[in-house]
């Protein structure tokens, strides 16, 4: 099945409706498939990547292995992986991806809300935990939409301070860095420094503090080299031991996600088969 | 009633990712992979996780979360809770300048800080 962008859950949904002929008010059915389609569709998140519990897989080299779904007419569905990959699936494998960048507890898909209160686990096997009991409600009036602005160009090095008064060097070339930026500073500049060395370490990583500056600006010029320059200038000029962990790279354009809203009724789908458009949906 | 000062992951799971300039972070109540568990341990975990997992803990916990909105989802039929931290991503993973932009491990972060756990909820610990 090749489909336009859908949300995740919907690459589940969709064979289900296809296979069960579920209309649009057999809410429980679809909001059953919505978690189903919930859980697999991150992949080996469901089979013990990413997972909390991870002292209690077997831990090799073999690849994880990816979630199926055994969707039944009713919505519900058995989730297990091929035998023979690596990891397993768990209440707790599903769990985890049942929690996973949700935003409450109702899922809202655009054909159902899935309440996430009303699912039921249970082991079904080995590698085999069952989802049942999902209950769902009509879908909300309006359909989410996401938006991806340029927002801009942004850059960042990291610096490495080794040893004796970090404080101190860390001032001194965050006070020659707004110097040298002055002219044409970027629109954001945000130090942040990762965790400071125990005294009289005996490693020399461990001795170092590494302070990272990011700078954004609507223009890449700005970020590129009038600000990798800037850093690269001082290691001759600043504080001793002076180090970077990497190269000075290139400024990289981001985006800007926001979700919007528009009204269902704006939204006409269309299915074309080689070009013909058939039926209409409701 | 004792306590102990042990990491909130002892025996709870956690899950975080990113929605938008939002973070979400699932933690419950860990189930025993080799199936022997006591059933009434297990509804006193969630019971004890439930009530301590709140806004002002959260906020305690993760102090760069102090000024941001927490809201706490109970889930209970998973075992835990659903928190989410508005705001935590500013404008998304592209645009943020945060150490791990998309969240991915607040759940771990937050599984590592040390909390009081009544000692009755806990494996004994051998001697």
């Amino acid at each position: 099945m090749v489909t336009g962008r859908v949300t995740d859950a919907s690459v589940v949904v969709g064979p289900g409706i296809w296979r069960f002929g579920w209309g649009p008010d057999d809410h429980d059915a679809l909001a059953g498939a919505v978690a189903a389609g919930h859980v697999i569709e991150c992949g080996t998140h469901a089979t013990g990547g990413n997972f909390s519990g991870f002292m209690d897989l077997p831990r090799d080299a073999r690849p994880l292995g990816f979630p199926i779904a055994e969707l039944h007419a009713d919505g519900s569905s058995v989730i297990t992986k091929h035998p023979g990959t690596g990891g397993t699936v768990t209440i707790d494998t599903v769990t985890a991806q049942l929690m996973y960048e949700i935003q409450g507890p109702v899922y809202d898909n655009p054909d159902v809300r899935t309440d996430l209160r009303s699912i039921e686990l249970s082991g079904d096997g080995r590698d085999r935990v069952r989802i049942s009991g999902v209950t769902g409600s009509a879908p909300p009036e309006q359909l989410k939409v996401a938006t991806n602005t340029l927002g801009g160009h942004r850059n960042q090095m990291e610096f490495v301070l080794v040893g004796l008064d970090l404080d101190a060097k860390e001032a001194w070339l965050r006070e020659q860095m707004d110097a040298a930026l002055a002219d044409r500073r970027p629109a954001e500049v945000v130090w942040t420094r990762g965790p400071d060395p125990a005294a009289d370490a005996d490693t020399e990583e461990g001795a170092a503090r590494r302070v990272r500056c990011v700078v954004k600006d609507p223009s890449a010029e700005v970020v590129g080299k009038a600000f990798t320059a800037a850093g690269v200038e001082l290691a001759l000029a600043s504080y001793p031991g002076f180090t970077l962990t990497a190269p000075p790279g290139k400024p990289s354009p981001f985006g800007v996600y926001r979700p919007a809203y528009v009204d269902r009724n704006q939204v006409h789908e269309r299915v074309l088969v080689d070009g013909v458009e058939i039926g209409e949906a409701s | 009633m004792s306590t102990s000062r042990v990491p909130l992951g002892t025996f709870v799971h956690a899950r975080s990712g990113d929605k938008g300039g939002n973070a979400n972070i699932g933690l419950w109540v860990r189930q025993d992979p080799t199936g022997s568990e006591d059933p009434e341990r297990r509804s006193a975990r969630i019971d004890w996780l439930l009530g301590f997992v709140t806004t002002e803990r959260v906020r305690e916990l993760l102090p760069e979360t102090a000024q941001l909105s927490v809201v706490v989802h109970p889930l209970a039929n998973l075992g835990g809770v659903n928190v989410i931290v508005e705001g935590l991503l500013g404008d998304g993973v592209a645009a943020s300048t945060r150490f791990d932009p998309q969240a991915k491990a607040l759940g771990e972060w937050i599984r590592s800080r040390l909390v009081d756990v009544p000692d009755e909820l806990l494996d004994p610990t051998p001697s």
